[in-house]
């Protein structure tokens, strides 16, 4: 067990912001809510799935819409409460725990958030290790579970429940619908017992995200050079380094697509990172340098700061990143779910990477 | 065409007369407490220096740092209430919740929370209640307070409800001034409100000085216009000053970084200017300098503005040297510096003092530092350099050695021979460099409107030609405007593919 002091916050929120492969920046808001949270005197204990009976009830939680609302609408806690409440009332049971559906950003503080207005332990995983933009990416979605019922709330007196759904790519169409309707944000819960998370879950998530958000923080206190330290300490590579020249966006079905073009330092063509809420596909010339479910990263060259694509800003200088996959990312169910055809592209998962099966 | 360039720094008035990019004359005078005798003295040695043809300058434009001081300093800030249009959301977090709690205390007054603002989508979360903000309009004109600050979510998208809340605020309380978040800051609301409470916590100051500024340009017997110069290099007119002083919050190395580049003709580089208690790196890239990413802290204010990306060392002219042990700083003798260091003839160590006693450079007596012996000289010359090789390195963006423009009353205090420096160029006149980038600086045109059944391109096209069109009407020259700044917002909202494109070029004053 492990007790989330400011520190760690700090750290898990940084770390989040990594792994949220641009589905956010540091998750600036929610990290102030939280860390009031703790100087108000909550208590937030994290624990291994392990420590859980089989049999456990534990509420999943999240935040579902476009990270950019976030930005003008702010987080409230009792907001994603109230999702874990009215499923609660739906399923007339209390909870034993909390546990995050996402790593990612902003999604990784609103299970703290949750856990420590409930008074509840909050799992060390989630279901995707990372961010994705859908919810019929999650582990559990890949392993056949509908992610139904399912609870959304409002911060107005609305709330809605997906009771039944066919699997969770109906779930995924309506919760988005329904989110957009609520303003392009809506707090999530789903249930799920300790012993399916045991089997399911992407373990340790939480604990990954405090080591990386650690790394940065100390390579930034020493003034050290932040993207490699990254990637030294995560296998990772360097696609190039530039200044965004162009940042095209639209909003297509609750979701906010586009491309950001950044011009190398010095000479040679762009490189183009497309986005789904996260960054999904570098190219360079025509040539793809790295797909998903590669975690594709934009750090600020300054800073050496993830930068999320809503942040993305005309003539920032950056440096263009990317992570191995999770060889739970690998299989090809799991490519199928949330590899580069699954958004759309009629290409399979190009990387720079070794392939685990490379590995001897 | 004839325009006098000024910067009133916190030690020295710094005042240059330009004819199109030629330096006439520059002088460099004490900063007096009130804004108006500085002014007066400063343009009073240039008339002095550059004979009556001073007085047929078209255009007096000011730098200033009294605005951004006021804020690191906590003083001559004005009461600010806030309203921001929201509820039901974006209530768990209120306005200044992440200030300093001193300058909280000086600035917060009333804080109020109203049903409105819009969805992403350009919905209104709630509507917006009239009643509630008349209420609310009376009791802010109850409390006394001089501003106000107005903000709400998604303005950027749509400000309907921040201006209908202004409006009220007109009819029933005019007396009070408001800022609001969408006529200055960007997507996010805490910061975009940040800089509305700042701005509105200005107003008085942002008055009696331009009041001041006014004054002595009449005094001193000009004609000219006056104009004052914003964080990103281009100039506005005073009345638009006084309305947006956050706009000049860091007009002075901004000012720096471009005298820079006319007096040393480079486009491309990095600039250091050394004042008398700081040094001020910042990256130029096309003759302006780089705006900063994101994020910027003033006074320990998040804001989300534009705003030049700058590295601020202690390190100038005036900064103490102590001896035993050997120490550079972080205190200076500031604007005393003429009586107090050795080389004046007074009794404290400075930077300037270690520069004479090398031989870098010839100040006052340097009978007053003869006994400053080879070790000190050394532990001194290696601090500087390591301060000023840190501070470069961290300001670029790639690895390579790159040219440095020392300016600045201080320039003599930066080595020749940096690491990472391809050269260090020095310039006439860079003492004065930020009143000769005042003088420079350009004339912009901005387009912010939504566009509707075009194409991206399209209406990128249109936007920018409209934005050249505004700005040669401003007086630019069309041959020298350049695109500075594009930001482009799709409404999804909106039938036939509307977006919202806001562009800004900024050019050259045109010769008349």
């Amino acid at each position: 067990m492990t007790m989330i002091d400011e520190d760690a916050l700090h750290s898990l929120a940084m770390g989040a912001a990594v792994l949220s492969a641009g589905g956010g920046s540091f998750p600036y808001l929610e990290h102030l809510h939280a860390r009031e949270m703790l100087r108000g005197g909550a208590r937030v204990r994290m624990v291994p799935a392990e420590s859980m009976d089989d049999d456990a009830l534990v509420a999943m939680v999240a935040m579902v819409g476009a990270p950019l609302v976030m930005l003008e609408r702010l987080v409230d806690t009792d907001h994603f409460v109230g999702a874990a409440r009215g499923l609660s009332r739906y399923l007339g049971r209390d909870f034993d725990a909390v546990m995050g559906c996402e790593i990612g950003c902003l999604n990784a503080m609103i299970p703290v958030l949750v856990a420590g207005s409930l008074g509840l332990p909050l799992i060390d995983g989630d279901t995707l290790g990372r961010s994705f933009p859908q919810i019929n990416m999650s582990s559990f979605a890949i392993n056949g579970a509908t992610m139904a019922p399912m609870v959304l709330s409002d911060i107005r007196a609305n709330e809605i429940i997906v009771s039944r759904a066919a699997d969770a790519d109906w779930t995924e169409i309506l919760v988005r619908a329904a989110a957009t309707a609520l303003g392009s944000v809506a707090g999530i819960a789903t249930p799920a017992t300790a012993g399916f998370i045991k089997r399911n879950a992407v373990i340790g998530s939480y604990s990954r995200a405090i080591r990386i958000g650690d790394t940065i923080r100390a390579a930034q206190r020493a003034h050290d050079d932040v993207v490699a330290r990254l990637l030294a300490e995560n296998e990772g590579c360097e696609l190039g380094r530039g200044r965004i020249s162009d940042v095209e966006r639209r909003i297509e079905g609750g979701f906010v697509r586009g491309e950001a073009t950044i011009m190398p330092g010095v000479s040679g063509p762009p490189i183009k990172v497309a986005f789904q809420n996260e960054y999904l596909v570098a190219r360079r010339d025509g040539e793809i340098l790295s797909t998903v479910p590669d975690l594709l990263c934009l750090l600020d060259l300054t800073t050496g700061e993830p930068i999320g694509t809503e942040s993305l800003r005309y003539a920032r200088q950056v440096a263009i990143v990317s992570l191995p996959a999770m060889a739970e990312h690998l299989t090809p169910r799991a490519i199928a779910a949330v590899g580069p055809r699954a958004f759309g592209y009629d290409f399979d998962h190009i990387t720079p990477h070794r392939q685990q099966g490379d590995r001897t | 065409m004839m325009r006098i360039g000024l910067d009133v720094g916190g030690t020295n008035t710094d005042a240059a007369l330009l004819d199109g990019t030629r330096v006439v004359a520059a002088v460099k005078t004490p900063t007096t407490a009130d804004a108006t005798t500085g002014i007066c003295n400063a343009l009073a040695a240039l008339v002095e220096r550059a004979g009556p043809e001073t007085r047929s300058a078209r255009a007096v434009v000011i730098g200033t740092t009294h605005f951004v001081n006021a804020v690191v300093e906590r003083e001559r800030l004005n009461r600010v209430a806030a309203v921001r249009l929201c509820l039901p959301a974006s209530s768990s977090i209120p306005p200044f919740i992440d200030w300093p709690d001193d300058l909280r205390n000086e600035v917060r007054a009333d804080v109020h929370l109203l049903p409105g603002g819009y969805e992403v989508d350009g919905r209104e979360i709630a509507p917006f209640d009239k009643a509630a903000m008349e209420d609310v309009a009376r009791r802010i004109a109850d409390s006394g307070v001089p501003a106000a600050a107005i903000s709400g979510v998604f303005s950027p998208l749509r400000s309907d409800h921040e201006r209908a809340a202004a409006e009220i605020m007109e009819r029933l309380c005019p007396q009070v001034r408001v800022s609001l978040s969408s006529d200055l800051g960007r997507t996010g609301l805490l910061e975009r409100e940040n800089v509305a409470l700042l701005n509105a916590s200005l107003f008085e100051l942002a008055r009696t000085t331009i009041t001041a500024f006014r004054a002595a340009i009449a005094q001193s017997g000009l004609a000219a216009e006056l104009f004052l110069t914003q964080n990103d290099g281009t100039v506005m007119p005073a009345e638009l000053a006084e309305q947006a002083p956050v706009l000049c919050f860091s007009s002075g190395p901004t000012n720096s970084m471009r005298g820079a580049a006319l007096l040393s003709g480079r486009s491309d580089g990095m600039v250091i200017d050394v004042g008398g208690t700081t040094s001020d790196i910042g990256m130029l890239v096309n003759g302006f300098p780089r705006e900063a990413n994101g994020v910027v802290e003033v006074g320990g204010v998040r804001t989300l503005f534009r705003m030049p990306d700058i590295l601020c060392l202690g390190l100038g002219g005036g900064t103490r040297i102590r001896t035993d042990p050997f120490r550079l700083g972080p205190d200076s003798v500031g604007y005393r510096l003429t009586s107090d260091a050795r080389v004046f003839g007074g009794r404290q160590l400075t930077a300037t003092d270690m520069a004479v006693a090398a031989g870098r450079a010839r100040i006052g007596d340097a009978v007053g530092v003869a006994d400053i012996g080879g070790a000190l000289l050394s532990a001194f010359d290696g601090t500087v350099r390591s301060m000023l090789e840190d501070g470069i390195e961290s300001m670029k963006t790639r690895a390579g050695d790159l040219p440095v423009i020392a300016v600045g009353g201080g320039a003599f205090l930066i080595p020749e021979d940096l690491a990472g420096v391809s050269e260090v160029v020095f310039v006439e006149h860079h003492d004065v460099a930020n009143a000769v980038g005042a003088a420079m600086a350009q004339i912009c045109g901005e387009v912010d409107r939504v566009f509707t059944d075009m194409t991206r391109e399209a209406a990128l096209a249109a936007a920018t030609e409209e934005a050249r069109d505004r700005a040669v009407a401003a007086g630019a020259c069309a041959q020298s405007l350049k695109t500075v700044d594009v930001e482009d917002l799709p409404l999804a909202y909106m039938p036939g593919g509307a977006r919202r494109l806001r562009v800004r070029v900024a050019g050259e004053l045109a010769d008349a």
